[in-house]
């Protein structure tokens, strides 16, 4: 019984959790002239500030290895600017799921600073909610 | 003393002589003719940014002359081929404004929808097809632009629409049979193969891993089960310890990952049905290619590629 309440109240806490932490963001705009999912949502959410964090103090150490384009916390920082911290999580985790050969066969592969890279961006996970 | 005087001038005399002679200039008169020539061959050689220059050399100095509407679309023309697509729209919609009521204004609109189409941005290059069928009754500028409709619903994926579009270009167009194969060819883009992102989702929600398997991702599906299924048990394994803080972090990612696990594959599923329609769109591309926009100048140009 206690770890139901615990998992409930974690439940609550994570749908909210981009309400709480969310400064300076603003709704999403309409699609653009200049392509989808152009809306702004530039705020310094919790997200933002881990993947800055793990940009500044872990990645020089680590290294990247990220076979796609942008990198991995690169395209996490946009997603989280853009869509707000809950969206920006899912679409970290389904780009740590799907950068693999897989995608090759529905995103193209571009040569970048001697390598071949998949051209993963924000947008090519997004497109489809504006239709 | 005087023949001083005439040594002195006859030195100075032969001194400057050279010069005089250098400083005589070849007089070139360039008329409109020539001007719009020198452009027009800038731009036939992809010298995109030097035709702006002479052609808006071409208006400074002659901005009377009949060839000023055609100069002004060539400017947007040449921002457009050099895939200046915002500066080129500002180009082509002042063009509009000034010559609605002639066919450079079609042509401007037309190619504005062209650059929407050409961005991917389809829905508002219907909008501007669209715009240009209605407001012009020119059978080369209406039909080109029912044609360039049929494409930019196409590339919504509004396949149904696209042919109907297709059918309606006039039967004594250059763009008629190219347009009937393409009537034909659209409809049969319904029974493409797809993948729906609902089920996707839903099979995700139920067994990670499964939405990625149902679209064909069977890496990514193991991935999505083995790292759910690892916070799963290890945040069952805490509770059962009695490590409450400890399951509710995992617990707390664990939701993380899980919800990204739906939409990865209601995503994968997405990508899938794309790349499938785009691969189609690209065979018709190759098969029925017309580009209504191969003529550097003056009026549409229509130019054929049939591959068989």
């Amino acid at each position: 019984m206690k770890t139901v309440k615990i998992f409930l109240i974690l439940v609550l806490v994570w749908f909210n959790l981009g309400t709480f932490v969310r400064a300076n963001e603003k709704d999403d705009l309409p699609p653009t002239a200049s392509g989808p999912g152009t809306g702004v949502h530039q705020g310094q959410n919790l997200g933002v500030r881990l993947i800055t964090f793990f940009q500044k103090n872990i990645s020089p150490v680590d290294g990247s290895r990220c076979p796609s384009q942008p990198s991995c916390s690169t395209y996490s920082l946009q997603a989280f600017k853009k869509h707000g911290f809950i969206k920006g999580w899912m679409m970290m985790v389904d780009r740590l799921i799907h950068e693999g050969s897989e995608e090759t066969k529905v995103s193209p592969v571009v040569f970048i600073d001697g390598q071949y890279k998949i051209l993963d961006p924000v947008e090519n996970n997004d497109f489809w909610w504006y239709p | 003393m005087n023949q001083k005087r005439f040594l002195f001038f006859l030195f100075l005399g032969l001194i400057l002589i050279p010069f005089i002679t250098q400083t005589r200039a070849e007089t070139v008169v360039i008329d409109s003719q020539n001007q719009f020539q020198l452009a027009s061959e800038a731009m036939a050689k992809g010298d995109y940014r030097q035709a702006v220059y002479e052609f808006k050399r071409f208006l400074f100095f002659f901005p009377s002359d009949p060839e000023t509407p055609k100069i002004h679309y060539l400017i947007g023309k040449c921002y457009f081929l050099e895939k200046n697509f915002e500066v080129a729209r500002e180009s082509l919609d002042q063009t509009y404004q000034t010559y609605a009521d002639s066919a450079v204004g079609g042509q401007a609109l037309l190619l504005i929808g062209e650059s929407y189409f050409q961005q991917g941005v389809s829905k508002e290059a219907i909008y501007y097809f669209e715009k240009t069928v209605s407001e012009y009754a020119q059978p080369e500028i209406k039909n080109a632009a029912i044609y360039k409709l049929g494409w930019a619903r196409m590339q919504a994926g509004q396949w149904q629409e696209a042919s109907q579009a297709f059918q309606t270009v006039a039967s004594d167009s250059p763009l008629f049979s190219s347009s009937q194969n393409l009537a034909r060819e659209s409809l049969k883009a319904t029974d493409l193969p797809s993948k729906n992102p609902t089920t996707a989702g839903v099979l995700a929600a139920v067994v990670p891993g499964m939405g990625h398997v149902y679209c064909n991702r069977y890496k990514d599906g193991l991935v999505a089960f083995a790292l759910n299924g690892l916070f799963i048990y290890a945040a069952h394994e805490a509770f059962a310890h009695d490590q409450d803080a400890l399951g509710g972090m995992l617990c707390f990612l664990e939701l993380g990952w899980y919800s990204g696990n739906i939409y990865s594959a209601a995503n994968s599923a997405h990508k899938y049905n794309r790349a499938v329609r785009n691969e189609y769109r690209k065979n018709l591309h190759q098969q029925y290619h017309i580009n209504v926009f191969a003529s550097p100048q003056g009026p549409i140009g229509l130019a054929f590629k049939i591959e068989f």
